[in-house]
């Protein structure tokens, strides 16, 4: 804890921009290393229950089930672990409803539909094989701050702009207006949650 | 004469956030560290010591050759062009989101300082302290995690 912090320093509108540092290190860069993981998770979550219901295997029902369950687990466990977290005021330049992300993201819940309902074991290699390279693409790419299982939660996912280009999303329950205050947890580098219930000043 | 840091009728705010600076290159390079809601706290704590501290000395403007009454007087920047041009202030009242650090990272990175940044209406203020704040845990010494793993 600072014990004899030097006098503090009030903002200047003056001072220079702020240049986010290349990262040192993908552990470095990740700030919490749970989160995305269950994100991704409880993104499929509503799949996996659509496979549970279409298999005719008692294990891959199981299996399926148990994953649905973990998935919605640790979104919501994210969600109200991040509660605890300190939150920052930024004013939004610019904000954008991203819903039809949502939508376009559903075609991977295609695949329930197309998969045979008794799978055999190379069937079943080939359906983790996938669910690893979405997981990969999932994680490492924009999608991360997409989730169905969010917005059926009741979240909203906005695209906004912060400062002075900053982009990022911000996961509201509430809309949001250009120009307004939000109060949000950093959850992600790029993605926002902002509890309260809205923001339309 | 301490409105000149226009901090007589601030009030610290529930939340803040920790920052962290380290050299990268001949630059400064900073990062925010998530931290808990009591971790806010406890840093809330410091920083009101600091301020009231503050508050009880005299202000003077800093010159490069004037000598500092200890426990009496402050210094004080006058000159908004210097704090404007400072990397510091850049890092620690940023105009937008600072990249995310991991809480585990941070005894690998040369810190060169760390501020606890309160957002208020009236502006941004930051406290900062001009050290790292890692040190290696001696045998037996209690240590605790800043953020969350």
């Amino acid at each position: 804890m600072p014990q004899d912090p030097v006098p503090p320093t009030k903002s200047s509108s003056e001072r220079p921009e702020h240049v986010d540092a290349a990262p040192n290190s993908l552990r470095g860069r990740i700030a919490d290393t749970t989160v995305e993981p269950a994100l991704f998770l409880s993104s499929y979550a509503p799949l996996f229950l659509i496979l549970a219901i279409r298999f005719r295997s008692t294990a891959l029902v199981v299996a399926c089930a148990a994953i649905t369950g973990v998935g919605l687990a640790a979104g919501i466990t994210a969600l109200v672990r991040f509660r605890q977290v300190t939150r920052s005021g930024w004013i939004v330049r610019t904000v954008e409803d991203r819903g039809g992300e949502v939508a376009g993201y559903l075609a991977t819940y295609l695949l329930p539909f197309v998969t045979v309902t008794q799978p055999d074991v190379r069937d079943v290699i080939g359906y983790l094989l996938f669910f690893v390279i979405v997981a990969v693409i999932y994680i490492r790419s924009s999608l991360i701050q997409i989730n169905p299982t969010l917005y059926l939660l009741g979240w909203r996912l906005y695209a906004i702009e912060i400062g002075d280009g900053w982009n990022g999303y911000l996961l509201a329950r509430g809309p949001v207006r250009r120009g307004t205050e939000v109060t949000a947890v950093r959850m992600t580098e790029r993605i926002f949650v902002s509890y309260a219930a809205g923001h339309s000043g | 004469m301490s409105d000149l840091l226009g901090l007589d009728s601030f009030e610290l705010p529930a939340e803040l956030s920790l920052i962290v600076a380290w050299k990268q290159d001949s630059d400064y390079e900073g990062g925010e560290v998530s931290i808990l809601k009591n971790m806010a706290e406890h840093l809330k704590t410091a920083c009101q010591r600091t301020l009231d501290a503050i508050l009880g000395r005299e202000v003077r403007a800093y010159t490069p050759d004037m000598h500092l009454e200890e426990n009496e007087e402050v210094l004080v920047v006058d000159d908004p062009q210097l704090v404007g041009d400072s990397q510091v202030a850049a890092i620690v009242l940023p105009t937008q989101p600072l990249q995310l650090i991991n809480a585990q990272s941070l005894p690998k990175r040369p810190l060169q300082f760390y501020a606890a940044l309160a957002r208020t209406s009236e502006g941004d203020v930051a406290f900062v302290r001009k050290t790292n704040p890692h040190t290696p845990s001696a045998p037996g010494a209690c240590s605790r995690s800043l953020a969350l793993r």
